[in-house]
């Protein structure tokens, strides 16, 4: 497979067109549309329940869209996955799993296609490299139920790191994490940054916000507001994105879930 | 066999069908149904060991070795999760097969001995109805009795643990302890039930009727009730296909009754059941596809086209002929269009509808940039699926919360007909 | 105790095939937390197994056996079906699949067992470990093992051939599904993959271990594995390791207690569980 080129400059780096994503007949990404920039920090912010997760999901194709599209360098994502990292929740594994520090981080280089050979000795040193960039290195034989909240998220930091992708989709990567972790993370990822990739985190954080981000996407189960970040932190922004869902809005979605309706209708399309 | 000997027989599969289905619920209810089978393949070494102490199939004593190993093996489960990495399922795994291998080793020991392969418990691998005794059936209904006031009177601490372990403990109850009586239920009546369905399927007759009753009642005391309905009507059922011909063993076909309920209930259940869901679909599909029809007729009234045909819908929107024709006669059916030598027109009736309609649709699209901060080039979208969602109640919400505004986002007017008043 | 003569020799190779066997798919389904599913392809493939037999007396029929193993598989496609598709809780899609599919395996046995040898219902259980060496294969005087051997042998090659081939794949899916779907990586081929191979290695050893019996030979060895191992590819050898121990140790046993060989060898490797859990349960304290 050839490398995707990936053009610098002003494209996009996600690209989502009215994407909607019901669980249970419930819509809880309802005709989000956005353009993020490349080269950017950019944090998705939003309550409990309000599509976060889901929606670094449904770029990553984890979760089916009931409508709409996404785009990553304005391409498909199967054309393009060795350029995207995902980071899932640290609490989404069982960290009993019997692998070590070093094993976890390889997973970073495999593909699909090359499942069946082995590793190369580049891929063992992309390996160390992220390893020690995360400053994990000397754990690299560790257990990994044997670290800490903080070390584990440094390695599918690594892991993430070692796939050498420019694009970085984080789920929760501060959640259990102690201050020290919190920092050196971020001054990594701002360091990744000024190299050219591009960051979106997910994060529940309000009060950290304005020192982590430069770019914010406030979501409520729909898109409330993506810019620049003193751009759309306003007061009118954080209550519509923290407030709870408009009661109009609610009553709709219990409406759509108590009825089975599909959410984008299909074969009756005006011209 | 006598008439009377098979009364017995039914009855007493009717009672271990009866409370396996109101314990069931409970083990349903906490998604715990799967240690009901390691339960039931863990007390076949108590079944053995009673046997070989007492030297007969002594109901009673069955029931109480039986119960103790069915404890036992629920304990096992809990230890093993709780204080190793391994989780619940290989917990359930390994105690299943360790206990069953050493009821397994222990049934070889018997075979071997003088009366051993008189002694019939084999019989308690899949249940065989035609060698209850009537001691045994007297035993089933003294069990039987029970469980059931147990139930009765210890309905609200249950009913809260079921509903949720901690919710239950913020009440005040012993959590502890009333899961302790939940578990020596379950093991009573498994034990009591092997005799009659077999160690390997007994775990069936737990989860089966529990959760056919599930998708038919949304209140426990209901579910409960119907739970003992289907799950003495398996065991009766089960035992008359069983007994149709010799050496039949009697767990299978009961197993292949609730099975059978199971498919049909969640085929044609209310609401839940999949046909249910099917003919939601459908109704959606038919409102959409007449609402649309309405609403495209209404379109290009708007645009001052008064010789309206087939055509010029078609030409507006792209639907299938099929869905077209049928929305059309449906239409007309409701007297709320007309045709008149190929020319299409509203009724008065019509005319209403239509606006509602492409009311709802602006209004909705009103709402998404005044409200919530939509961009003009992506509300129609949602709003093609809202217009056909919006109650009466809520369009009146939403008028007077957008203060009845005269023009859409894109400048098109909402037409109000008589709904201001 | 009489020494053990050559037929038991034969009884022990076939029973170490299948342990090995199941002792490495029995690690993925672990750390998958599949077992259940695992338990109740165990149990379902029986009709498939009992039509096997009825067509051809049962193990000289290799390719109609191994059309059994469609069952393994039909029974996680039912369970997903009633899951996902008409919305049963899980617990009760798999407890109530796999009952089913065994009962109806039962009652085609006792509607066709009349007269036929093969299979009864008991067999079903335990399986007939000490029979084993009957069908033996023998050539101008040499015994060449048995039928049953000649069956679960490639079967074993098999595996382990795809599991180190395929070793990142099956490891990545067991840690993180939802991260290497992230990747590209087809999780669903993977896993049926791993169902297909459960499967197949239940319905070869069906005869000799039973369905009840062969999840103790799938779960025992790795689960006693992981609580000595925090590595993936040491608890496969500790898990192999224990598996051998456990069936020469158990065969003994039978044979000094005069008991069924296949309940007698899984009771042997839940005492060896046991006593880790034990040791191990004095020696460390578990955050949980």
């Amino acid at each position: 497979m050839p490398k995707p080129f990936v053009k610098a400059g002003t494209m996009n780096s996600i690209k989502v067109h009215n994407a909607s994503v019901t669980y249970n007949q419930l819509p809880v990404l309802w005709d989000v549309d956005m353009d993020l920039p490349t080269g950017r920090l950019i944090g998705i912010v939003g309550q409990n329940g309000s599509g976060k997760s889901t929606l670094l999901k449904a770029i990553m194709g984890l979760v089916p869209l009931s409508s709409g599209n996404v785009k990553i360098f304005e391409q498909d994502l199967d054309t393009i996955r060795t350029e995207v990292a995902y980071v899932p929740q640290r609490e989404s594994v069982d960290w009993n799993f019997p692998a070590s520090v070093q094993e976890i981080v390889r997973m970073g280089r495999y593909q699909p296609g090359r499942l069946f050979q082995r590793l190369t000795k580049l891929d063992h040193q992309l390996v160390e490299d992220a390893l020690k960039k995360v400053n994990m290195l000397s754990f690299k034989n560790r257990q990994i139920g044997e670290l800490s909240g903080g070390q584990q998220q440094r390695v599918f930091i690594a892991r993430a790191l070692a796939q050498g992708a420019k694009l970085y989709l984080l789920d929760e990567p501060f959640v259990g994490v102690d201050v020290a972790t919190e920092k050196a993370i971020m001054d990594l990822l701002i360091e990744m940054k000024k190299e050219g990739k591009t960051i979106v985190i997910v994060h529940h954080d309000l009060h950290s916000v304005t020192s982590l981000f430069d770019y914010l996407v406030m979501l409520n189960t729909r898109m409330i507001a993506h810019g620049a970040i003193d751009e759309v932190l306003t007061t009118e922004n954080l209550n519509a994105t923290f407030g709870g869902q408009l009661n109009l809005f609610a009553q709709l979605q219990q409406i759509i879930k108590e009825r089975d309706f599909p959410i984008r209708e299909k074969g009756f399309e005006e011209k | 066999m006598t008439y009377s000997l098979l009364l017995y027989i039914l009855l007493g599969l009717g009672l271990v069908g009866a409370m396996s289905g109101a314990v069931g619920t409970f083990a349903f209810l906490k998604k715990r149904t799967l240690v009901g089978d390691a339960v039931s393949h863990s007390i076949l070494p108590g079944l053995v060991i009673g046997y070989l102490l007492m030297g007969t199939k002594d109901p009673y004593v069955l029931i109480l070795s039986g119960t103790i190993f069915g404890l036992i093996s629920i304990r096992s489960i809990d230890l093993i999760h709780q204080k190793s990495k391994l989780s619940i399922d290989t917990a359930i795994a390994i105690v299943t097969t360790v206990y069953f291998a050493l009821g397994s080793v222990l049934l070889s020991v018997v075979a071997k001995s003088p009366n051993g392969s008189q002694a019939g418990l084999k019989d308690f691998l899949f249940g065989k109805a035609a060698t209850l005794t009537e001691n045994d059936i007297v035993a089933f209904a003294i069990v039987f009795v029970l469980v059931i006031i147990t139930l009765i009177v210890l309905f609200k601490p249950f009913q809260s643990i079921a509903f949720s372990a901690d919710f239950a403990g913020g009440q005040g109850w012993k959590v502890k302890r009333f899961e302790f009586i939940l578990a020596v239920l379950t093991s009573i009546v498994i034990t009591t039930g092997l005799q009659a369905v077999g160690v390997v399927l007994m775990s069936a007759l737990l989860i089966g009727p529990g959760a056919i009753a599930r998708y038919w009642t949304n209140s426990l005391k209901k579910m409960l009730l119907l739970s003992v309905v289907v799950g003495a009507f398996s065991g009766i059922a089960g035992g008359l296909l069983s007994l149709s011909k010799d050496n039949m063993p009697t767990g299978p076909w009961v197993i292949i009754v609730l099975f059978t309920a199971t498919i049909l209930t969640l085929l044609f259940a209310p609401k839940k059941g999949w046909l249910a869901i099917q003919s939601r679909n459908r109704l959606n599909k038919k409102q959409m596809a007449e609402e649309n029809l309405l609403k495209t007729i209404e379109q290009l009234r708007e645009k001052g086209n008064n010789k309206i045909t087939f055509q010029s819908i078609l030409d507006q929107r792209r639907l299938e002929a099929a869905v077209f024709d049928r929305a059309f006669s449906a239409l007309s059916k409701k007297g709320m269009v007309k045709i008149n030598d190929q020319i299409i027109s509203l009724t008065e009736l019509g005319v209403a509808e239509a606006q509602r309609i492409v009311r709802l649709h602006r209004l909705w699209e009103m709402y998404l940039t005044a409200r919530l901060n939509f961009k003009n080039d992506h509300i129609h979208g949602t709003a093609e699926t809202i217009e056909h969602l919006i109650t009466a109640d809520l369009e009146k919400v939403l008028m007077e919360e957008l203060n009845f505004p005269s023009e859409d986002p894109h400048q098109k007017p909402i037409p109000y007909g008589n709904a201001k008043q | 105790m009489e020494m053990l003569s050559s037929n038991d020799g034969l009884n022990i190779i076939l029973a170490l095939l299948i342990s090995w066997s199941c002792s490495i798919l029995g690690v993925f389904l672990m750390l998958r937390k599949m077992v259940m599913v695992g338990d109740a392809i165990t149990h379902s493939v029986l009709p498939g197994v009992v039509i096997a037999y009825l067509m051809g007396s049962g193990g000289e029929n290799y390719i109609v056996l191994l059309g059994a193993a469609f069952f393994g598989v039909l029974t996680t496609v039912i369970i997903d079906f009633l899951f996902r598709k008409l919305k049963l809780q899980e617990d009760a899609s798999i407890g109530l699949t796999f009952t089913w599919l065994f009962a109806v395996g039962v009652v085609l046995i006792a509607f066709f067992s009349d007269g036929n040898a093969d299979i009864d219902q008991e067999c079903v259980l335990f399986g007939e470990l000490g029979l084993s060496f009957m069908d033996k294969i023998i050539w101008n005087g040499y015994v060449l093992g048995t039928k049953s051997i000649w069956m679960i042998g490639p079967m074993f090659l098999l595996i382990l051939i795809l599991v180190i081939k395929g070793f990142k794949g099956f490891q990545i899916i067991s840690f993180q599904t939802d991260y290497a779907a992230s990747k590209g990586i087809k999780v669903n081929k993977w896993h049926y993959l791993l169902m297909i191979l459960v499967s197949l290695v239940t319905v070869l050893s069906f005869e000799s271990v039973g369905a009840i019996l062969v999840v103790g030979f799938l779960i025992l060895p790795p689960a006693t594995a992981y609580l000595l191992s925090s590595r993936l590819i040491r608890i496969h050898f500790i898990s192999i390791g224990l598996a051998t121990a456990g069936v020469l140790i158990g065969y003994l046993l039978a044979q000094w207690f005069d008991v069924s060989i296949s309940p007698m060898i899984v009771l042997t490797l839940g005492f060896v569980f046991f006593l880790t859990f034990v040791i191990k349960m004095q020696n460390t304290k578990h955050l949980k």
